[in-house]
């Protein structure tokens, strides 16, 4: 499968602070990513790398088949919203429009046309008079109609209201399903993300700890509780995230390619909210091995 | 993008558009003046305008930096927009270029219409200018910066600055004021460092004559100098004492006391006869005979009024020249220093 | 046409929801076979969910012969689920109540029985797989 976006020991440094590094990623096409972490652990400078805002310190990344920003058929290839969902508070809607249909070859007018129908907003305000949901589907509306293979997405819900936040997401996923665009969307909570994301990336303090299909990453990764052990003794294939003891009692979260047999355990299903907590929890549990990637 | 471009600068043409209706208005409304060669020459009103539009010329260059090329980059960053327009399918680069291109040509538009304006106001004024009245010669140096090609090149160069400043600070308040310092220090490096090398100097020697030249105090640092009468229809750079080998001097020791005797040969409280004024005369005669009988002679640079254009050529061109330099760098650290 | 509603609370995920929400539906009657199933886009939308799940539950339900894809036109019914009537459920109900009681005899609270039911449901499962 052709790889949306691809990296190499990928690293930014921001004078003597390290945003990123040693990043190294597949991304198939066709999916939409949730990149998650805590604020600070570098999804946003993953995405202006991947949008060409930046360039890396380090290593190489590739978006769409090509150097990000090297020019405008790569510009026009990945569509780009940006945190806090920017617009030019004194142009009117109708001039995003204009705006969009100007600078992108591919622009499609009745596309962005219709949704600002739908959205209800009227064309003749300025942007500067919007509310955040509002301003944050209108940037989302730039960046669909320009038609791009990728769409990148920093924390475009996180300054929503509930109702605006599932209003968003349920544009997203039909914009997904019509266009078949490849989506990278960052947050901070699993919960925004986890209806829509079918791939996982998680980041934390600058590294990549987990990335992988969800589906994949949550047949890999198992609860297990039983009698009171010591985790040292557990079969080779069978990789320790975290581990909690009581008097009589132990709870391990573990990563095993294969199944669980020991008869001792009661084994359970971890939900992807607890997953990556337990990943964000003891991210060096991630480091013994290369980060898990999981490619189908 | 032209469109996008043309958009985002209207309100910022429009401003400067009411502001030369108004400079406009003013001086129609004011009438050309009546100038006499003759003096006073200028009435004290038309006078006042006369500068007014002087001063005019100088501050829309200025005006042009600060508000059209300053706020330019560092407005996008401040509101975040750069991340929603440079994420479209139009390079940074391209996206520049085209700001840069407009914006240019409306300055030398708007420069251009001032220049003509306050030209076609003072001409009754320029056509009789001597050094001594009723206003400067173009080429004296305040007249120069307000007259001819380079006040167009001023703005060019001032509308270049403004953006490199905002690239560099991405924020619009310090980068105007920086705009506004640097412009000014670079007029006043300009006047005094620039302009009179563009071209070398005309370089004359004079010998001295009791008639007309002059023995004067030049404030503390040099006490006294010598000097002739300056050249006329000329910008004077400077006059220089010099001695039969050609150096420098200020003047020799002995001048002092043969032009004032009294100050420097008498003691204090002796009596002494007064000379007569034809005495007088004739000691001074002396003094500056034997100036030049010991080869001591002055040397004059200037720039004579005749090579007003020559001067403009060369100082627009000086300006044009950095504003492609600001202009080139700006673009590429637009393309790889701000994200 | 069935309109899917996803439960975070059942322990399940989208897609199964999806596929268990049909068979339900196939089951009780409300979907029939000819029916047309929502259009995949129409579900992402409203469900706020990815569309490879729907696509992932629409393939499930294919596989096991329920629905079928005619290409440009839509997914339809293509099959019926035994239903159960009322006369066999009936009875199963009343020996039902009749069990609780004898639970609630024996001291059992409400959250003991249910735990019990859920436990004894999940044992014989797994006897069944294995």
């Amino acid at each position: 499968m052709t790889a949306v976006l691809r990296a190499r020991g990928l690293g930014k440094r921001y004078r003597q602070q390290w945003a990123l590094s040693d990043c190294a990623l597949d991304i198939p096409a066709g999916r939409v990513v949730g990149l998650v972490g805590p604020n600070g652990a570098g999804k946003s400078t993953l995405l202006s790398l991947a949008a060409g805002m930046n360039t890396p310190t380090t290593g190489e990344i590739e978006v769409c088949g090509g150097k990000p920003g090297s020019g405008p058929d790569q510009l026009a290839k990945v569509g780009f919203v940006a945190q806090d969902t920017p617009t030019y508070p004194g142009l009117t809607i109708a001039e995003h429009l204009r705006l969009g249909a100007a600078l992108n070859p591919r622009w499609d007018a009745a596309l962005a046309r219709k949704r600002v129908e739908r959205l209800g907003l009227d064309p003749k305000k300025r942007a500067g008079q919007l509310s955040g949901g509002q301003r944050a589907q209108l940037a989302l509306t730039i960046g669909i109609a320009k038609r791009p293979e990728l769409l990148l997405l920093d924390e475009p819900v996180a300054a929503l209201d509930p109702l605006a936040r599932r209003g968003f997401l349920q544009d997203l996923m039909e914009t997904v399903a019509e266009q078949g665009v490849s989506v990278v969307l960052s947050s901070h909570l699993v919960t925004d993300v986890e209806r829509v994301c079918d791939y996982l990336i998680t980041l934390v303090s600058s590294r990549v700890v987990l990335a992988g299909d969800i589906e994949d990453l949550l047949a890999a990764h198992h609860r297990l509780t039983g009698p009171r052990r010591d985790p040292a003794t557990l079969p080779a294939d069978q990789h320790v995230i975290t581990a909690s003891h009581t008097d009589r009692q132990t709870t391990l979260l573990v990563r095993a390619e294969s199944p669980i047999i020991d008869p001792a355990w009661t084994v359970g299903k971890v939900g992807l909210e607890d997953l990556v907590l337990a990943y964000l929890e003891s991210p060096d549990a991630a480091t013994p091995r290369p980060a898990l990637e999981v490619l189908r | 993008m032209t469109w996008l471009t043309l958009r985002q600068f209207r309100l910022s043409a429009i401003s400067v558009a009411a502001l030369l209706t108004v400079v406009a208005a003013v001086l129609v409304v004011v009438g050309r003046p009546i100038a006499s060669p003759e003096p006073p020459g200028l009435t004290p009103d038309y006078s006042t305008y006369y500068y007014m539009a002087i001063i005019a010329l100088y501050l829309l260059p200025a005006i042009i930096g600060a508000f059209w090329g300053a706020p330019m980059i560092s407005r996008e960053v401040e509101n975040g927009t750069h991340r929603l327009v440079w994420n479209q399918s139009v390079t940074r680069t391209r996206w520049l270029l085209n700001k840069m291109g407009i914006g240019a040509l409306a300055a030398v538009v708007a420069m251009g219409l001032l220049s003509v304006l306050v030209m076609w106001w003072s001409s009754p004024i320029d056509t009789i200018a001597t050094e001594n009245g009723p206003a400067g010669l173009p080429i004296a140096p305040m007249v120069f910066g307000a007259r001819g090609v380079v006040p167009l090149a001023y703005a060019i160069f001032a509308f270049a600055l403004g953006i490199t400043a905002s690239a560099l600070l991405r924020r619009t308040v310090p980068a105007i004021a920086v705009t506004l310092v640097v412009f000014t220090a670079f007029q006043v490096m300009t006047l005094n460092l620039v302009r009179p090398n563009l071209i070398p100097p005309v370089r004359e020697t004079h010998h001295f004559a009791s008639g007309t030249s002059l023995f004067h105090y030049a404030g503390s640092e040099s006490p006294y100098q010598l000097r002739v009468p300056d050249p006329t229809h000329s910008w004077v750079l400077e006059q220089q004492t010099v001695d039969r080998a050609g150096n420098p001097v200020q003047f020799p020791a002995w001048f002092g006391g043969c032009v004032f005797p009294d100050v420097s040969t008498d003691n204090l409280g002796a009596r002494r006869t007064p000379e007569t004024a034809e005495e007088s005369v004739k000691r001074r005669d002396e003094c500056f005979d034997r100036l030049n009988a010991e080869g001591y002679q002055q040397l004059v640079s200037h720039h004579p009024n005749s090579r007003f254009w020559a001067l403009q050529g060369a100082e627009s061109a000086f300006y044009l020249v950095l504003a492609a330099l600001l202009a080139w760098f700006a673009l590429r650290w637009t393309r790889r220093r701000i994200s | 046409m069935i309109e899917f509603y996803l439960d975070s609370g059942s322990g399940l995920s989208p897609y199964q929801q999806i596929v268990q929400q049909v068979r339900h539906a196939l089951r009780l009657g409300l979907l029939r076979e000819g029916d047309q199933m929502p259009k995949v886009k129409d579900v992402a939308a409203q469900l706020a969910i990815n569309p490879n799940t729907v696509l992932k539950a629409y393939r499930e339900l294919e596989n096991t012969g329920l629905v079928s894809a005619r290409p440009g036109v839509g997914t339809f019914v293509s099959a019926t689920l035994p239903g159960v009537t009322p006369a066999v459920l009936g009875p199963l109900r009343r020996d039902l109540r009749r069990w609780i009681a004898k639970a609630r005899l024996a001291g059992l609270d409400d959250e003991g029985i249910t735990a019990l039911i859920a436990d004894t449901f999940r044992e014989t499962t797994t006897e069944d797989i294995a």
